[in-house]
């Protein structure tokens, strides 16, 4: 039941939006989609395969940075520049995943920030992108297509996160996951599936910052390369169900939703927000909300204090 | 060239600062097994009560704020780790890392509504003066973090290895469970380290705020070069941060005169992934499970 009725509702849902919504809240929508997408983006590095990336910005900023380079210097038209971004952050990916996967635990996860910071601090430096100043593009675009982007890069990242999680590829992850040596044991290419998987989440958060610098038209480096948007992705993950096909979905549109109506109307609160939000999730939810929603896990106030019954000292 | 002896000078007092401010990462992630995120911004809160001190009716001299700055934020870590991180230091990793990224950003806000993003600085009557040896130039207040830093290592190795405290320390570093059964009580001894740990980041408060103007932000660039350092000395030797210290420390001041002043960042990040990619588990670093 949940299985059909859950993807046919959303799709309905996402697609209808922009009949009933226009200006400020069909661009609040485009914004709960992008979050989306890129939660879908780190969970199949950090929710699927246990390796808890900080840097997942990197991709999302040369994203932009490709497309609005490409769009505003060579006169690309958008559709090749989107792939365009795409491949150049796979061939990124590719170039750092080496090195970096190699890496597990807290080295992973600083490398990965560390990567990301290197990048933002050395796109200042090249003039032909504008240096500190960026580049100004304009898509004669309207903003129902730019939602309709967003959603069609939802939907791929859905598709690549059900295919990945429906068959042997999927349990491969989870193995790795768990435990990485004894995976390799069993017969798992542990690095063939995680290369794979970070090469895949690159491409998916670069089509995120491609439609996103053709949205706001304007891409500059502390703007792409602000490490909040990696954190954030690790939230939204982690608020929904990291490893899940919908949690990441779920997680984005609860904090979005709160979120953005503390930023409406209590400014300064939102980022303490944030953090009071991840403090909770970690103490409390570890698992996120999702095992709540599909009732694998009933709701009462012992199982708040079950979760890290098991993990204190 | 004549500017080298400075910039070498140089590098030997920022090294002071980096070591200083690395000493208790480092204890932390040795014996705790926790990247404390949240470590950038508990100097922060040393350098804003050291300025409160001084701002305050008191006029405390900032070095007399030290001993202050350090009970204060020992506290406040002891507390940190005695209900929060206690409560899923058996789990992955990834929780205790996520959940000191949001205690820090906790503690950025709150440094922002009480003393607003405008960036402030200590000023003292000895707070531009410097000793001058010929052409050198040494500026007492740098003088002062890298003794400070010289003094704190040994006092903490002494510490380590010659108190039944820092033994047990020690001990629940090496094995946890083994710890346990010998009668060592894990919250306490946790909390306990992480107390000592956020009181030595009070020091290097205290410190920094006499040196650089600072703003509730520093935390984050702190912290990684927190990261760094350790990587860089290795992790669960005292000594590392040190030495890590001293060689960012002139690492950097050599890049901002060879490649430029806005390079430093990305030269420092560049080096964390080369070092990293060379060596997984850092320069000098133990291999752990």
């Amino acid at each position: 039941m949940l299985r059909v009725a859950l993807p046919v509702g959303f799709g309905i849902a996402v697609l209808a939006t922009p009949l009933v919504a226009s200006g400020y809240p069909l661009r609040e929508a485009t914004t709960i989609l992008m979050y989306m997408a890129l939660a879908l983006s780190w969970n199949l590095i950090g929710g699927l395969c246990g390796y808890p990336s900080v840097g997942n910005v990197a991709f999302f900023g040369i994203g932009a940075y490709v497309t609005a380079a490409l769009v505003a210097h060579l006169h690309w038209t958008l559709l090749p520049a989107l792939g365009a971004s795409a491949l150049a952050a796979l061939a990124f990916a590719a170039v750092i995943g080496p090195i970096v996967l190699r890496l597990n635990g807290h080295y992973f996860a600083i490398a990965t920030l560390g990567t990301a910071q290197a990048l933002g601090q050395i796109v200042i430096m090249v003039p032909w992108v504008g240096g500190p100043n960026g580049i100004i593009l304009r898509v004669p675009i309207g903003d129902t297509d730019v939602y309709y982007l967003m959603a069609a890069v939802l939907g791929l990242a859905l598709l690549i996160t059900h295919v990945i999680l429906r068959g042997s590829w999927g349990y491969a992850c989870r193995m790795i996951r768990q435990d990485e040596h004894a995976a390799a044991a069993c017969g798992v290419n542990a690095t063939y599936y995680k290369t794979a998987c970070w090469g895949l989440s690159a491409i998916v958060a670069a089509l995120v910052g491609s439609v996103y610098a053709v949205w706001i038209t304007f891409v500059n480096p502390p703007s792409v390369f602000d490490p909040l948007y990696s954190l954030t992705m690790v939230v939204l993950t982690l608020v929904g169900g990291a490893g899940t096909l919908w949690g990441p979905v779920v997680g984005a549109f609860l904090v979005e939703i709160v979120d953005q109506y503390l930023w409406a109307n209590l400014l300064t609160a939102h980022t303490l927000f944030l953090g009071v939000v991840i403090v909770v999730i970690v103490l409390f939810l570890p698992r996120g909300v999702w095992p709540y929603l599909t009732g694998q896990q009933g709701l009462s106030w012992r199982s708040l204090f079950e979760g890290t019954r098991r993990l204190r000292v | 060239m004549e500017i080298w002896p400075q910039i070498i000078v140089n590098g030997l007092l920022l090294g002071g600062v980096y070591a200083l401010s690395a000493l208790a990462f480092s204890l932390e992630w040795g014996i705790l097994n926790i990247v404390n995120l949240a470590h950038g911004s508990f100097i922060m809160l040393g350098a804003y009560l050291t300025w409160m001190l001084l701002t305050s009716p008191l006029h405390l001299d900032p070095l007399l704020s030290i001993p202050i700055d350090f009970a204060v934020l020992a506290v406040l870590g002891f507390l940190m780790q005695r209900y929060l991180l206690n409560r899923v230091m058996r789990g992955q990793f990834f929780l205790t890392l996520l959940l000191t990224f949001g205690i820090d950003y906790v503690l950025v806000n709150i440094g922002i509504l009480l003393w607003t993003a405008d960036p402030r600085a200590v000023i003292t009557s000895y707070s531009a003066t410097s000793l001058a040896i010929g052409a050198l130039t040494i500026p007492y207040t740098r003088v002062a973090v890298l003794a400070a830093a010289l003094v704190m290592t040994v006092a903490l190795a002494r510490f380590m290895h010659h108190t039944r405290m820092g033994r047990a320390i020690n001990a629940t570093g090496m094995d946890l469970d083994a710890a346990s059964l010998m009668g060592v009580r894990l919250p306490i001894v946790f909390a306990l380290t992480m107390g000592l740990g956020c009181g030595l980041a009070g020091v290097a408060g205290a410190l920094y705020s006499v040196n650089f103007p600072f703003s509730p932000q520093i935390g984050g660039g702190l912290t990684l070069r927190a990261f760094v350092v350790t990587c860089l000395g290795g992790l669960g030797n005292v000594y590392g941060p040190l030495l890590g210290g001293l060689v960012l420390g002139m690492v950097e001041s050599v890049a901002s005169v060879v490649i430029g002043s806005g390079a430093v960042d990305a030269a420092a990040f560049i080096m964390l992934v080369f070092i990293l990619a060379l060596r997984p588990r850092g320069l000098g670093g133990r291999v752990t499970a």
